[in-house]
């Protein structure tokens, strides 16, 4: 009677495919994003020389500047992303079932969800960053810095968010308080959370070796979160 | 082949208040065990337990002497689950969430297709399985809850509440499905309506503040109270009266001015009017809960 079209483990299918509404509103972000990069890059460049080495020049190379774009608006798309994934899961029961039906002691369904919007969130910021500093990157070093600056922010709010949802079983929660962190960082000029701040120019980081203890606590404290949120919601 | 369950000193804290304590039983055979408590005796928590979905503080599982609480994988593959309020989300059919566990289940294509047609037409799905869950009457969602727990054939079912929301009909529907599956596998049903118990279960299991207080066969909790239940047709004046002294577990309307009681009384000591009757499962159930 029912022909299946998909042979399959259905872990991602089933729970992405038919989010169209958020598939949506990222793609038109990402677009958004993109254009924007272009728009800076073409009609008001950031004030970069040409070949400029940004690993060796990080103040010079302008990356102490403020990235609003990147450090606050991405980080809160990415915040209603998360909440946008994950709220149907505790707003019902579905997360009993979901759970139950989890056979490792890890969350796949929860880490697989999370990974897939986190890094089409990265991948469209990221196009926005290179777009942004296409003239300065001088080499592999260069980009890794980009990369530092860029990424551990957008992953730790995301893995923030992600874990106060399972924690509290209710999004509002993790909205309010990623919001909070956002904005209070911003606010601040990063001085609240001092290593932890969101913000790569923060006063507490115009030091080449802060910087870098900064964006790795950021990562390290965004694998915890993740971890901690995988393994928890092993349970209910 | 006989399945057997069985559960060892399943011993649960919540913020150090005992939520269970010491629970034991155990079960062979294919076979309805009923769990009977009222709201707030643990009976959830214990569901939670049996499917791996809480850590219990001790204890453990055995279902064919196997622990199952250590093994995940065994655990999905050897038990079903219904939860109290079975959700999924809205946007997704029923059909693809029945592949899903399926799939989870390691079926096979050939496997899925079969088992998925026998589950729509045992269960009577064929009409709403290709659409939105969230279209779906409290009736169709129960439905898709127990088909999807039968997926793999699993030796233990468990299954919370299964009538709360229904409207009679459903209800009746609902009944007759279990006793049906009931025959293939162990299940084990919690409620806190005792006629959900007295249409399909052979075991009974009473659960108060935490603790088991009965364990054993339908007949065995009536026999206890055997003697003990009595019934009378009063006046409404003498209703104070009657309740001052005894414990009233059934009322009824009479005719005018009167009014038709069950009461406990244990020895023997009883107004004039009333007299022995034999009991049914909810007096029963009622006298276990009142002790």
């Amino acid at each position: 009677m029912y022909i299946f079209k998909r042979d399959k483990k259905l872990y991602l299918d089933i729970f992405y495919k038919k989010k169209c509404g958020l598939n949506s509103i990222i793609i038109a972000f990402g677009i958004a994003l993109i254009l924007l990069g272009v728009y800076y890059v073409k009609i008001n460049p950031l004030p970069l020389i040409h070949g400029i080495d940004i690993n060796e020049n990080y103040s010079n190379g302008d990356l102490l500047w403020s990235e609003p774009l990147l450090e606050r608006d991405v980080p809160i798309f990415m915040i209603i992303v998360i909440c946008f994934a994950f709220y149907e899961d505790y707003i019902g029961n579905a997360y009993e079932i979901l759970t139950f039906y989890n056979k490792e002691k890890f969350n796949v369904l929860i880490f697989s969800r999370w990974l897939v919007y986190t890094v089409m969130i990265l991948f469209i910021a990221l196009a926005n960053v290179f777009i942004q500093y296409i003239y300065s990157i001088g080499s592999i070093l260069d980009v890794l810095v980009l990369m530092m600056r860029f990424i551990p922010p957008i992953l730790f709010i995301s893995s923030l968010c992600l874990f106060i949802i399972v924690i509290f079983k209710n999004f509002i929660p993790a909205f309010v308080v990623s919001i909070i962190y956002v904005v209070l960082d911003q606010f601040s000029g990063g001085r609240l959370f001092k290593v932890f701040t969101l913000m790569g120019n923060s006063f507490f980081l115009e030091n080449k070796s802060l910087f870098y203890i900064n964006r790795l606590s950021l990562i390290i404290i965004s694998v915890i979160f993740v971890y901690f949120a995988c393994r928890t919601s092993t349970k209910i | 082949m006989k399945n057997q369950l069985k559960v060892e000193n399943i011993s649960f804290n919540y913020l150090n208040k005992k939520i269970l304590s010491d629970i034991n039983f155990e079960y062979e055979d294919r076979g309805v065990i009923g769990l009977l408590g009222p709201n707030g005796s643990g009976k959830t928590t214990l569901m939670r337990i049996l499917v791996g979905l809480k850590t219990p503080k001790t204890g453990q599982v055995l279902l064919n002497n196997k622990s199952i609480l250590n093994n995940r994988e065994e655990l999905v593959n050897m038990v079903g689950y219904l939860p109290q309020n079975f959700e999924i989300y809205n946007y997704i059919s029923g059909l693809d969430f029945l592949s899903y566990v399926c799939d989870i289940k390691g079926l096979n294509n050939e496997e899925k297709k079969e088992k998925i047609d026998y589950l729509v037409e045992k269960f009577n799905l064929s009409s709403v399985i290709k659409k939105r869950f969230g279209s779906y009457s409290g009736g169709y969602k129960r439905r898709l809850g127990i088909a999807q727990a039968m997926i793999g054939n699993p030796q233990f079912i468990i299954i919370d509440e299964p009538t709360v929301g229904l409207d009679p009909e459903q209800r009746f529907e609902f009944r007759q499905y279990l006793a049906g599956i009931g025959k293939e596998s162990i299940i084990l049903i919690s409620t806190h309506i005792v006629e959900d118990i007295s249409f399909y279960c052979d075991k009974i299991i009473i659960l108060n503040q935490g603790k088991i207080t009965f364990d054993g066969y339908r007949d065995d909790l009536i026999e206890i109270v055997d003697g003990k239940i009595y019934e009378g047709i009063i006046n409404i004046e003498e209703y104070d009266k009657v309740k001052e002294n005894f414990r009233i577990i059934e009322q009824s309307g009479s005719e005018r001015g009167k009014v038709k009681l069950r009461v406990i009384c244990e020895d023997n000591n009883i107004s004039d009017g009333f007299t022995k009757v034999k009991p049914s499962l909810e007096n029963a159930y009622v006298y276990f809960q009142a002790r």
